[in-house]
This record gives C-alpha cells, sequence and structure tokens, in this order.
C-alpha cells in the first residue's frame, strides 16, 4: 500500500519535471554490488547524512571533490528506489533527541506535543519531490513505530496543528523557517510554539539567519541548541566550502586550492591571484542548487571579473530575497576541476559523481548515487561563456542527464573502476569521521592541531608509549 | 572524625576535605550536585582538546544501570560497596583522531586525560558536600560487554559518590582503616629541583 501511494505521488510529480532519481533504483542490483558497503566509524556517535559530489580530475589522475552536499540534498533513493534507510535514520535520531531534551517519560511516552520539520527548496527550484515526500511519509511511519501509543499526523507549513502529540511538517524552506523561533534562554527550536525534536534541512539555519532570528556567534557556528538537525555536528560544514576542502587532506581525496574572501574587493585581489593556476569557481555560502556558482578564466579583464561578481550577487539576491550579504560572504574561490570527460555523441562532457553517505553511532554505510553531466561538451577556449559546458547539477535545466552510479559501462568510460569507487567511498566515510571529530573539538581552533600540522612530530607519541 | 591530612601550606578546602570512604549514608545526592559534579568533568582540559572521558551513571534508586555497574566490582569492592548510592564509569577513547593524519592516532595521555575529568568531577562534588572514592578494582571486560561500550573506548575507573556514612556499619576490619588515619609522602620525596631526587630548596625554610 505504502509504495502504491508512493508511486501515485512520483507520478504527480514526473508530470512537473521531477528528476526522478528514484528511477535510477534497483535493489537488486545494489546488493549484487555489496550497496551500501559498511564501515567502522567508531568516533562518530549520532545519525545523519552527507552527499560528497566527486570528479576524477582529468590533470592529476586523483579524486576530488567539487562539494560536499547536507541532509538538504536527495538522491538518497538512488540506490533501491527509496530513501527508508535514511528515513529510518532520522526517526531514530528524533526520538533519542525527544529523550534527551526531556520531553519522553521513562517510559517513551511523550510529556509534550513535539514537532519535526522537513524542508524542501524554494518552491520555484523544486525538483525531487519524488523522493522527498515518500521519505517524509517513511519517515513519519517510523517515528510512529518508535513512538508506541502517539499518533503521528503529517501537515503542510501552511497548517495551524491541532492537538496531535507529534506534527510532521513538511514545506518550502522560507514557510517552514517563518514559524520557528528559538527559545531566548534554553537556545532550543520550537515550531509554531512546540518543541521541535528534528530538523531535517540544514538549509532553514541560513534561512533564519537570513531573515534575523539567528545570529552566527563569531566564527561560522550559530547560536542555538543545533542538536536536533540531522548530521547537526557538521551543520557548520556544510554552509563552509572552503572548510570542507580541508577535510579532505588525508582522505584520499585531493583537496581543490582555494580562498575565502569577506567582500567584493578581497574576492576581485584573490581571484586575481588565483587565475595564475588556472581558471576558478566562485561561490557564496549558504547557498545551493547551483546558485551564484561562476567561473572565471585567467583571459578575463578585471571590469569582466568584477562583472561577474556583481552578476553573483545578483543570483542570489533573486533567490533568496533581501538581506543575502547576512549569509553569502565568506565568498569561495576554488580551483577548477576538469573531470575526465564523458564521451557523448557530440563530444565529452563534463560529470560528477555523488557519493552518500549514511551514519549512525559506530557506524557508516556509503553508496554511489548518480552521475550528472554537462549539458554540452567541454571546450577550454569557451567553457567560461557557456554554463552548460561545465555545470552538472541539474538544477534549472529539464534534461537531467543522470546515469545510476551502478552503471558500470558509464563508469568505466569516465575511469571509476570498482577500485576507485572502493577507495571513493572509503574516503568519503573518512572525510565525515574528520569532519565530526573537527566540529566536535572546537572547529579547529585547537593550537596543537595547527602545531601538529607543522610538524608532525609534536607529540611525540612513541617516546610516551615506551 | 577526622581525616584531614597535615599540610604545611594552605590549600583549597575541597581539596583539604577530600579522602576515600568506605562507608556511604543512605541518602541519594541531589540531582542537581550530581549535575555540577558532571559540569565540572567536561570543563577538564585535554590532550588537543579531545575531551576523550565518557560517563556511565548508575543511580540506586533510578534504573537498572547500578546493579550492572555494581556487577563489576571485584568482589572485596562490593564488601563495602553495596551501601553506595551512586556508581560512575569512566571510560576513556583509546586513540585520538588526528586532522593531520585523517585517522585514528596513539594518544598516551588518554589515561592522565580521564585523570583530569575525574578529579574535577571529585573535587566538585566534594565542594557539594559529597565524597567520591575511585575503583580500579573493576572487570572493566564485563563492563566494556554489558554496557556495550565501543572499542575505541576503554573503561577506566569506577567511582562511588555519596554522603559519609557511619563507619560502624563497615565489617570490622574495614572500619580500622575507616577511621584510620591516612599517609602521604613529605613533599621533600616529591618536589626535586636541579637533580632528579634532590629536594627542592622550595621547602627547606620557614613554612
Ligand atoms: C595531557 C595534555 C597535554 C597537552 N599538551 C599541550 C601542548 O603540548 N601544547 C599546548 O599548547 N596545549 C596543550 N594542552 C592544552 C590543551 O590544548 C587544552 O587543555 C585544551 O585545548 C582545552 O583547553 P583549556 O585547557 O583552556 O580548557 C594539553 C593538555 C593536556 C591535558
Ligand atoms: N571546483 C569546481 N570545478 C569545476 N566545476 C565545479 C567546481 N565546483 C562546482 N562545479 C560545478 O558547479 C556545480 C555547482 O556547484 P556546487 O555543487 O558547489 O553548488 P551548489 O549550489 O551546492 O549545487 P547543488 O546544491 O546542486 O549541489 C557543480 O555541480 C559542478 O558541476
Ligand atoms: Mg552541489
Amino acid at each position: 500500500m505504502n509504495l502504491d501511494r508512493h508511486r501515485f505521488i512520483r507520478n504527480i510529480f514526473s508530470g512537473i519535471n521531477d528528476i526522478e532519481e528514484w528511477r535510477l533504483g534497483d535493489a537488486a542490483l545494489a546488493a549484487a554490488k555489496g550497496y551500501p558497503r559498511e564501515y567502522p566509524a567508531d568516533l562518530i556517535d549520532d545519525y545523519g547524512i552527507i552527499f560528497a559530489d566527486l570528479v576524477l580530475d582529468s590533470a592529476t589522475g586523483r579524486l576530488a571533490c567539487h562539494e560536499v552536499n547536507g541532509p538538504n540534498a536527495v538522491g538518497s533513493d538512488a540506490l533501491t528506489g527509496d530513501s527508508r534507510p535514511r528515513a529510518d535514520n532520522e526517526a531514530r535520531q528524533a526520538v533519542r533527541r525527544a529523550r534527551e531534551l526531556g520531553y519522553l517519560h521513562a517510559d517513551g511516552t511523550l510529556k509534550v506535543p513535539v514537532a519535526t520539520v522537513h524542508a524542501h527548496q524554494h518552491w520555484k527550484f523544486f525538483r525531487t519531490g519524488g523522493e522527498f515526500y515518500p521519505r517524509v511519509d517513511l519517515f513519519a511511519q517510523a517515528l510512529e513505530g518508535l513512538l508506541p501509543g502517539h499518533a503521528v499526523s503529517t501537515h503542510a507549513a501552511t497548517d495551524t496543528l491541532g492537538d496531535e502529540p507529534v506534527a510532521v511538517v513538511m514545506g518550502d524552506v522560507p514557510s517552514i523557517a517563518a514559524h520557528i523561533e528559538i527559545d531566548p534562554v534554553t537556545r532550543r527550536f520550537t515550531y509554531r510554539g512546540r518543541p521541535l525534536i528534528f530538523i531535517g534541512n540544514p538549509n532553514l539555519l541560513s534561512e533564519l539567519i537570513r531573515t534575523g532570528k539567528l545570529r552566527r556567534d563569531g566564527g561560522r557556528g550559530v547560536d542555538a541548541d543545533l542538536r536536533v538537525l540531522h548530521a547537526w555536528r557538521l551543520a557548520g560544514t556544510f554552509h563552509d566550502k572552503g572548510l570542507q576542502q580541508r577535510l579532505l587532506s588525508g582522505t584520499g581525496i585531493r583537496p581543490l586550492r582555494h580562498f575565502s574572501a569577506q567582500s567584493t574587493d578581497e574576492t576581485l585581489a584573490l581571484t586575481r591571484d588565483m587565475l595564475a593556476d588556472g581558471p576558478v569557481v566562485l561561490k557564496p555560502s549558504d547557498t545551493s542548487g547551483g546558485t551564484g556558482v561562476h567561473v572565471v578564466v585567467p583571459e578575463m579583464s578585471d571590469d569582466a571579473i568584477a562583472g561577474c561578481i556583481d552578476t553573483l550577487l545578483a543570483d542570489c539576491l533573486a533567490k533568496y530575497g533581501e538581506n543575502v550579504e547576512a549569509s553569502i560572504f565568506p565568498l569561495g574561490g576554488f580551483e577548477f576541476v576538469r573531470s575526465t570527460g564523458y564521451p557523448m555523441a557530440d563530444g565529452g562532457h563534463l560529470w560528477d559523481l555523488r557519493f552518500a553517505v549514511l551514519f549512525e553511532p559506530g557506524r557508516a554505510q556509503a553508496f554511489p548515487v548518480s552521475l550528472r553531466f554537462a549539458p554540452r561538451p567541454f571546450d577550454p577556449g569557451t567553457f567560461h561563456l557557456d554554463r552548460g559546458q561545465w555545470i552538472s547539477n541539474v538544477s534549472g535545466r529539464r534534461d537531467t542527464l543522470l546515469k545510476s552510479g551502478m552503471d558500470d559501462e558509464v563508469l568505466r568510460q569516465v575511469g571509476m573502476t570498482g577500485e576507485r569507487m572502493e577507495e571513493a567511498m572509503q574516503a568519503c566515510v573518512r572525510w565525515t569521521v574528520k569532519a565530526w571529530d573537527h566540529s566536535a573539538r572546537g572547529g579547529g581552533s585547537v593550537y596543537e592541531d595547527a602545531c601538529e600540522a607543522r610538524d608532525e612530530s609534536f607529540y611525540p607519541v612513541e617516546k610516551f608509549m615506551a | 572524625m577526622n581525616k584531614r591530612l597535615d599540610t604545611r601550606y594552605p590549600v583549597l578546602p575541597a581539596i583539604l576535605e577530600r579522602w576515600s570512604p568506605r562507608s556511604f549514608a543512605d541518602r541519594a545526592p541531589e540531582a542537581h550536585k550530581l549535575r555540577s559534579m558532571f559540569e565540572a568533568a567536561r570543563l577538564a582540559p585535554s590532550a588537543h582538546n579531545t575531551q576523550p572521558t565518557r560517563f556511565l551513571l548508575g543511580r540506586k534508586d533510578g534504573g537498572g544501570a547500578y546493579r550492572r555497574l555494581f556487577d563489576c566490582l571485584d568482589p572485596h569492592n562490593r564488601e563495602w560497596a553495596h551501601c553506595v548510592p551512586v556508581l560512575v564509569l569512566a571510560s576513556v577513547m583509546r586513540r585520538r583522531f588526528s586532522q593531520v593524519k585523517a585517522d585514528f592516532v596513539p594518544y598516551p595521555h588518554c589515561m592522565h586525560d580521564l585523570g583530569l575529568a575525574v578529579m574535577s568531577l571529585i573535587l566538585q562534588g566534594q565542594h557539594l558536600g559529597l565524597h567520591c572514592h575511585p575503583m580500579a578494582a573493576f572487570d572493566p571486560e564485563k563492563a566494556q560487554r554489558d554496557f556495550a561500550i565501543p572499542t575505541l573506548f576503554a573503561p577506566g575507573i569506577m567511582i562511588a559518590v555519596g554522603y559519609l556514612g557511619d563507619p560502624g556499619a563497615l565489617p570490622p576490619d574495614l572500619r580500622d582503616k575507616e577511621t584510620g588515619p591516612r599517609t602521604r609522602q613529605p613533599l621533600e620525596e616529591i618536589v626535586f629541583e636541579e637533580a632528579w631526587g634532590q629536594s627542592s630548596p622550595l621547602f627547606a625554610g620557614e613554612g
């Protein structure tokens, strides 16, 4: 009945241009390939999911990463056709948090009515309803199973809530954020006055910052009790693409050269420096769906680069409205990485391959999601004039060109052998654990870490062991 | 009963008052005091700010954890610990994750760092009128199994927490120990200067 209902929803969405990654799902093939792969992750002490967009760099033959996305991203259904393991993972975190925050009696029943929120992309850009709605439904069912005796009811963000004990609310980021408040004393989140026990999408934080309900406390951290967010320890990491690259060192994925700039002028100066080594991709903080991502090349004049930065700001203003400056700086500049190129009839197309890491205390599961291709063949002489030559993410275009991350023929053509796939998954898990540790110990503020980075023998461990 | 050690120099009241009793009153420590003790432990320093210590709390008047912690104790400790209202198991990360190596590395100071956190907890408890008694004689493998402690963590120490009780309730041999004197080495034996074994002149002059 469940699957029929979800198929029904997906049929509706397929008529309105959904990305439909679920169509790539093949449970039997996944099982045959041993996906998801299991890895121990002792350091991880909570639940979450990340999605890393990897490429094979044509220049070095090594794995590189465009970015790591948080639980705002979808595609977790591309393996088997549904997102049930992810929904279960989310529900288990929600119940654990309800207990830890004191909303459950010892017998597991609720003391107060609670809410969970599930936010998707701004409506205009939303094309993943076929993944999103079935997952929220699976989440609600899993939650009902974990909170016996309590009715769980689903709501739209426009609904007022009734007297149901558990409200599972879904809607686009701005509508959900409009009803979220932060308790001034406990710094906990509420939704329409109810305690929140789960927030499924970290992009809500950016929206709350943009609308002035939350402020950054100095660094990238925000002054709120983030433990209700899925993958909460990494919340700051998802919105800091420079940090994501730094965390890649030692994982097996080559970090990209990058800078981060606090103003338009600084962006211009740092971009100029980096162009000496090749094209630079500019990206704002706290955006998604490819918004504001632009490339500049060494041949461009300062005026042309400045024009590009202006366009970037205008993109963000158009998508997020007033006050975008509050969240898009620092603006990042990244080495342009050219993937190996996937041969199509009209030439070689750039691509990236998304991997997911779904984790829970003590363990992580990794699996490939999908390959995404730039819609037009790459030409090093003109790509900066044509986003279609290098932007592989599917936002804003009709033809998705998606291929399954289990499609051996395609993987072979881009150079992703079985060994490389395993290497990529191990690296993604390692990144996750490293980012988790980084966040747990204060986000890189530890002096000894800096010393160790300069001189590995700084803490002469072996001498103490002897 | 005065268990105070003689001191030549002033120290913090909680340090002066602290000792490790075996007789505990049949009275549960207040939750707010336990909360402060763990808060104090949380603030302890650690190498690389690893914050390696995790605590498992067992309250006699709470769920089943107390009994399961108690069952991990060595029989000699069980002889007196049955009157303890709260048991705490402190475990520590055996290895540290290095950001530079992007992997786990040895962490020779782990037990040291556990000790710092535990001493913070003990002194905070003492300050609030509670006594603690650390115990190494328990079965760490059993604790690891019974509480499904991940292998990354090593059970390090069990701590009895409660209000002082009546030493008269203890078995005779323990009763004598309980009321007997405590001893410490003189400062001259443990603080050297210039050369190993050579007492520091810091303590040579007036008191
Ligand atoms: C065993 C141990 C070794 C440490 N080694 C160093 C060190 O070599 N250099 C240093 O700057 N800090 C060192 N620290 C200090 C820690 O970085 C510090 O305790 C931790 O970051 C927490 O900060 P806090 O002590 O100010 O609370 C050490 C701390 C401990 C407990
Ligand atoms: N360093 C880079 N080199 C080459 N191409 C890049 C680089 N970074 C990003 N791209 C391209 O730009 C696209 C969008 O970048 P990115 O994924 O960082 O933005 P985003 O807003 O987070 O998009 P999404 O939310 O869809 O993941 C990528 O899919 C990739 O095709
Ligand atoms: Mg992306």
